[in-house]
C-alpha cells in the first residue's frame, strides 16, 4: 500500500522544479515502443507516466509509472522502473520494480537502426503498467483483488530488438518482445509497431509554445503474439493507441495516448498519460 | 643515369600526390565523410534559418558550448574559422551523428530541416571572435 504518498509527491515535485531549472525536454513520442535514440550519456531522464484503465467487467484502475533513466554511454542506456496501481473499489499495492538496459550496437545514423534491449522485472501480479504485451491475455485477473494478487511475485526476463528508422521527418519503429517467467512458464512474445512525425519539421525563429513546431503526433499499435507452445494471435491482446507529445518547453514535455482495445482479451481503454524530462549528473556538464 | 632520375622523379611525385590527397581526406572537418561535404545547406544565407537555428543553439547546445557559443571548460569555442568555413554538409554530419569519443552527442533527436538551421546558424552569424 501507498501510506506516505505526500513524501511521494515533494520528492517528485522536486524533481520536477530541478529538471525545470536545469533540465531540457526528450522528445520521445511512444509509451510502448522504442525508437533508436539512446540518453545522451552524463543526462537522467526522468519520466511520470500515469495510465488509466477502463474495463467491462472488472473495476476500472489507475497504474502509475516512474521511470528514472541515464545514458551510461552512447551507446548504452540503463533505466529503473518503479510501478504501482490504485483499483477502484478496492485499494493501492507497489507493485514491483524493473531494470532495463539498451544497447545500441553501431552509432551512425542507417536506413534500419537496431537496438538490443534486455530487461529484469520484480513484479507482483496486481501491476497494471501494460508497459508491453505479451503472450495471451487473461481478463479474469483484473477482477481478482488486490490483496491476492499483490502476494503472486514473478521474476521476468524480457528481451526486445528493436529497429528503428527515420525517412522526412517520420520515425518508424519495430519492436519484437519476447518475455520469460524465470521460475515456469513459456516464453511469450508480442510486438509493438510506432510511427510519428513533428507537425512542422523546421523550427519558427521566434520563441513559441503551442507552435506545429513543438507537437508531434503519432500512433502506435501493439500487442500479444502467444507463446512457443501456441505462436499466433488467437486469445491474444492488441491496442491501437495514437500518441500526441507537446514540447511544452526547452525541459517539459507531456504526452497523451488513448489505446482502443481491438480484440475481446483487451482492456477496453487504456488511457495513457506522461510527463518527461532530461537532467545533466551532477558534474557532467559545466 | 637518366632513368634513375626519371625514376626518382616519378616516385617523388607519386609520393606527393598521395600526401596531398592523404591530407585533404584528413582536412574534413571532424573527419566526416567525403561525401557528407556534397551535401548542401537548403537554409544557406536565410536570415529566418538563422534566427531559428539561434534560437535552436540555446535550446540544445549552449549548455555545453556557452550562450555566446565561445566554450565552456573542456568544450570547444565554435567561434572559429574551422567552423564557419567547413563544408556545411560535414557540419550538418558531425552534428548529427556526434563524436562520443569527444563529448560531442549525436542530435539525431532532431528533424534534418532543424539540424541545418543550426548549421545556417553556426555559419551565418558566428563570426569568430578576434
Amino acid at each position: 500500500m501507498l501510506r506516505h504518498p505526500k513524501p511521494v509527491l515533494l520528492i517528485f515535485s522536486g524533481l520536477i522544479v530541478a529538471c525545470i531549472a536545469q533540465g531540457r525536454a526528450d522528445d520521445k513520442a511512444y509509451f510502448v515502443t522504442y525508437d533508436h535514440r539512446t540518453e545522451e550519456p552524463g543526462f537522467f531522464e526522468i519520466g511520470y507516466n500515469p495510465l488509466f484503465g477502463f474495463a467491462d467487467k472488472a473495476p476500472n484502475f489507475f497504474g502509475g509509472l516512474l521511470e528514472i533513466g541515464y545514458g551510461v554511454k552512447p551507446w548504452w542506456t540503463t533505466e529503473l522502473y518503479l510501478d504501482h496501481q490504485y483499483t477502484f473499489g478496492d485499494g493501492a499495492a507497489f507493485t514491483g520494480f524493473r531494470i532495463e538496459n539498451r544497447f545500441r550496437p553501431f552509432l551512425a545514423e542507417h536506413a534500419l537502426n537496431p537496438v538490443l534491449y534486455v530487461e529484469y522485472a520484480h513484479l507482483n501480479e496486481a501491476d497494471r503498467a501494460f508497459r508491453e504485451v505479451t503472450g495471451h491475455s487473461d481478463l479474469d485477473e483484473l477482477e481478482e483483488p488486490i490483496n491476492e494478487l499483490k502476494n503472486e511475485t514473478e521474476h521476468e526476463l524480457e528481451m526486445k530488438l528493436i529497429l528503428s528508422s527515420d525517412y522526412k521527418g517520420w520515425n518508424f519503429a519495430e519492436n519484437l518482445i519476447t518475455e520469460k517467467n524465470l521460475e515456469h512458464g513459456p516464453w511469450e512474445f508480442g510486438y509493438s509497431l510506432g510511427l510519428s512525425r513533428p507537425l512542422q519539421l523546421a523550427a519558427s525563429p521566434n520563441p513559441c509554445r503551442l507552435c506545429p513546431e513543438n507537437i508531434t503526433l503519432g500512433a502506435e499499435l501493439y500487442g500479444g503474439l502467444g507463446d512457443h507452445r501456441a505462436l499466433g494471435l488467437k486469445e491474444t491482446a492488441h491496442y491501437l493507441a495514437p500518441v500526441v507529445l507537446w514540447k511544452f518547453a526547452d525541459n517539459v514535455s507531456f504526452r497523451v495516448s488513448p489505446g482502443i482495445g481491438l480484440t475481446d482479451r483487451s482492456v477496453p481503454l487504456l488511457l495513457r498519460f506522461g510527463v518527461l524530462f532530461e537532467l545533466p549528473a551532477a558534474g557532467s556538464r559545466p | 643515369m637518366h632513368s634513375r632520375l626519371c625514376l626518382y622523379l616519378g616516385v617523388s611525385a607519386l609520393a606527393v600526390w598521395l600526401s596531398s590527397g592523404l591530407r585533404g581526406q584528413s582536412e574534413t572537418f571532424q573527419n566526416a565523410p567525403p561525401e557528407s561535404a556534397e551535401l548542401k545547406n537548403p537554409y544557406k544565407g536565410d536570415p529566418n534559418h538563422a534566427k531559428a537555428g539561434a534560437k535552436l543553439f540555446r535550446q540544445s547546445c549552449a549548455s555545453c558550448h556557452g550562450a555566446d557559443a565561445t566554450g565552456k571548460g573542456k568544450y570547444p569555442n565554435l567561434r572559429t574559422e574551422t567552423v564557419s568555413q567547413a563544408a556545411p554538409g560535414a557540419l550538418f554530419w558531425f552534428i548529427r551523428t556526434g563524436a562520443a569519443q569527444k563529448g560531442m552527442p549525436s542530435f539525431n533527436r532532431l528533424p534534418e530541416e532543424r539540424i541545418w538551421q543550426i548549421v545556417t546558424f553556426l555559419q551565418a552569424e558566428l563570426a569568430p571572435a578576434h
